[in-house]
């Protein structure tokens, strides 16, 4: 029994006993010889480390597979101790397991022994051996059979597994992390939490494995800004490697605050696909903006409410005409009805031509009231050509009532920007009311403003030259300036706030020096990418 | 008897000059549209009676200017302004100018008939006044110096005595000539004569009311 883990030659048993014992039965099961010879053959075909090991942590047999993960062959082993190889801090710890298999203290497999130890080719880190012992049945309380095996790279593994669920887990934000399928495989403390307080069910708790579109995008019902859809459309293009990186801002409210989430979505591996999700709460940031941008409205809604005290002369002019007009036509539809014989033709037309009119006139009125109102605070994908021309409306009767032309130049009349439609329109009325008035005042012979729509790069640049004067140099520095104006008028802040409102959106507003002799003033604004409106 | 007046509108807004025309037209009136000031100056005729509504405010050239080109040509049409904005500079310019009227757009029919009549009122008796003094002239132009010389004298208020000491003739003589002014003179009276001369350019002046 002594030498029955290991044949002298697994080739021997291979070529003798195994082919025996098929002679001997058909069936092909060999008879007990047989069966040892196999499992020698498998013993030193295995992986696995086999030894026969003595209280004092001896080799007694070792097979060749134990003999190599130790660093040697068979015969370098026999005879020799596993002491040397042991951290003293561990040895006693290992000879007391040796000791206790060999008194048939230890009758499972399911106690190993784990055990670091510093082999000659093992580098700087010691390996970690596994080792499973039980009584050897004919070894009188003085040996053990032992299976052993290197787990250092099972240990590394979760040792690193351990290392990322802590970095994770010390992230503030909500964290998972998805498989090419979508599905989640990890999550984060912070996820965690964020469900617990949440009243989410237990498995988005833990999240694991589940279909993330179905556990978190499709549970949120109503959703008109389609944020679910953008997210999925983003976390679908970053694993498909379509874009480098995805973010998206959105709300997500609760009973209690209003709240803000940065989605930010990364992808994982290119082998692997999959991709890293992670939620940011910026509500704090996003309070800070809110309140940014109700103050430039609120600074902006009293500048526009002063640019009306210059337009609204002219504008009343403008009103006047239609309403002129179709009080005489619906005087005139009287005096047709009265006139016995009627004419239901001429009526009709004179009615329509007074239903005309009025529409002329509301068109007016609302335009005006609509720049007068308090503005909205959130800016929406818009046609720049749009506001140029909403600009021209309110502008136009001023240009006209001061002879000034107004033309407008553009190849591409549709500039996607993301905007606040009134302020744009705003910043748009201060530059051309500011270009009509140099040029009434001084009496310029030749009375024109050209806007130019152009779009340069993944900016939209719209220019307004005037035929006017132009701006002294000395100026050029100082119109910007919330207190300077260079007229008497509501005005003066225009630039200063036309200046902050660009800005705010990512643009920039200057005056050109030295282009032509009138001013000619330039805003860019950067353009949505077409995608964004399909 | 005269020609019939017409009312010749000015206004660069289409749906003003319909409106206004289609207004006026129902009331009986022919009405000349015009959308711009060259228009206007091209096809006014001097002699047409009428009178004149002019939108102050014009893109190309402004009522006040189409008011001092007319005046330039002797054109004494009745103005009215019509305007939305009548902003008090412009307006004493404008009246001082001679406009006869000024409407602030929007405004009624009725409004807008009752001043066309007023203003065509107003041609109507500075063409009388033209017509009666043209009369007047060519029979001032029948007399002879001598009888000028008297009729300016008795208009001046001086008795037959006075003018006989002064012309150096007889008052029987200065009798026989003043006779014959009233006669030439189609002048009724004296005073009817003394309105004459006050209606003639170049008269003293010293009747006028």
């Amino acid at each position: 029994m002594k030498a029955s883990p290991g044949p002298a030659d697994p080739r021997d048993a291979d070529a003798t006993t195994a082919a025996s014992g098929s002679e001997r039965h058909p069936a092909g099961i060999p008879d007990d010889q047989g069966y040892r010879n196999l499992f020698a053959l498998l013993c030193d075909w295995s992986p696995i480390g086999y030894a026969v090991l003595n209280t004092e942590g001896r080799f007694m047999e070792i097979n060749e597979a134990g003999a190599r993960l130790l660093g040697g062959e068979r015969s370098d082993w026999t005879g020799q101790s596993l002491e040397p190889l042991l951290d003293p801090a561990q040895r006693d710890r290992v000879l007391a397991h040796l000791r206790d298999a060999c008194a048939g203290r230890v009758q499972t497999p399911d106690e190993p022994c784990v055990v670091n130890v510093r082999l000659p080719s093992g580098g700087m880190d010691p390996t970690r051996l596994q080792f499973f012992s039980q009584r050897h049945p004919a070894g009188e309380g003085r040996l053990c059979l032992t299976a052993f095996q290197d787990i250092s790279a099972e240990v590394q593994r979760q040792e690193s597994e351990r290392q990322r669920q802590a970095v994770l887990d010390a992230l503030s934000a909500q964290i998972a992390v998805l498989d090419r399928n979508g599905r989640i495989t990890a999550v984060n403390g912070a996820w965690r939490r964020f469900a617990r307080d949440n009243g989410a069910s237990r498995e988005l708790e833990s999240g694991i494995g589940l279909d993330y579109f179905e556990a978190c995008l499709d549970a949120s019902a109503e959703d008109p800004d389609q944020i679910a859809a953008r997210a999925r459309e983003g976390i679908q293009a970053v694993m498909r490697g379509i874009e480098p990186q995805f973010t998206l801002e959105y709300p997500c409210h609760s009973a209690q605050s209003q709240r803000w989430f940065l989605m930010t979505v990364t992808p994982l591996s290119e082998e692997s696909g999959g991709a890293v999700v992670a939620h940011m709460d910026i509500s704090e940031r996003v309070h800070v903006e809110q309140e940014n941008r109700r103050r430039r409205e609120e600074v902006a809604h009293a500048a526009r409410l002063s640019s009306v005290t210059v337009l609204a002369a002219s504008l009343v002019h403008e009103l006047s005409q239609p309403l002129a007009a179709a009080s005489l036509f619906a005087e005139a539809a009287a005096a047709l009805a009265r006139k016995g014989l009627v004419d239901h033709n001429q009526l009709l037309s004179v009615v329509g031509d007074l239903h005309e009119q009025v529409e002329r006139a509301t068109g007016i009125v609302q335009g005006l009231r609509r720049f007068m109102r308090r503005g909205e605070l959130k800016t929406e994908p818009d046609e720049l050509a749009r506001r140029i021309h909403g600009a021209f409306v309110l502008v136009r009767p001023l240009a006209r009532r001061k002879r000034v032309r107004l033309e407008l130049e553009t190849t591409d009349e549709l500039m996607l920007v993301q905007v606040n439609a009134l302020q744009i329109e705003q910043v748009l009325v201060n530059l051309l009311c500011n270009a009509i008035e140099a040029i009434d005042r001084a009496g310029s012979p030749v009375r024109n403003i050209r806007v130019v729509l152009e779009q340069l790069g993944n900016e939209a640049r719209i220019t307004v030259a005037d035929t006017g004067p132009g701006l002294d140099p000395e100026w050029v520095a100082r119109i910007f300036d919330v207190f300077e104006t260079e007229k008497e008028t509501g005005m003066g802040m225009g630039l200063a706030i036309s200046r902050t409102i660009i800005e705010a959106h990512g643009g920039k507003l200057w005056a050109e020096t030295g282009v032509g002799p009138g001013a000619v003033l330039c805003f860019t604004l950067p353009l949505l990418s077409r995608g964004v409106k399909e | 008897m005269m020609r019939p007046s017409v009312v010749m509108l000015l206004d660069d807004d289409p749906a003003v000059r319909r409106s206004v025309s289609l207004a006026l037209n129902l009331a009986g009136y022919e009405v000349k549209a015009y959308a711009s000031a060259g228009e206007l100056l091209q096809g006014l005729d001097p002699t047409q009676p009428g009178c004149l509504l002019l939108d102050l405010r014009m893109p190309d050239m402004g009522g006040l200017e189409v008011q001092q080109a007319l005046s330039a040509r002797g054109c004494s049409l009745p103005i009215i302004f019509i305007s939305a904005f009548g902003d008090i500079p412009t307006t004493v310019h404008a009246l001082k100018a001679g406009a006869v009227d000024f409407l602030e757009k929007p405004f009624s029919t009725e409004t807008l008939i009752t001043r066309i009549e007023e203003a065509l009122e107003t041609d109507r008796r500075q063409r009388e006044q033209v017509t009666l003094r043209q009369n007047i002239q060519q029979r001032a132009n029948q007399l002879t110096p001598r009888e000028q010389e008297v009729m300016q004298l008795v208009t001046d208020g001086l008795s037959n005595k006075d003018i006989a000491r002064k012309l150096e003739i007889s008052p029987r003589t200065v009798e026989k000539y003043r006779a014959r002014v009233m006669e030439k003179m189609q002048a009724a009276s004296i005073a009817d004569l003394c309105q004459m001369m006050a209606a003639l350019p170049g008269s003293s002046g010293e009747f006028r009311p």
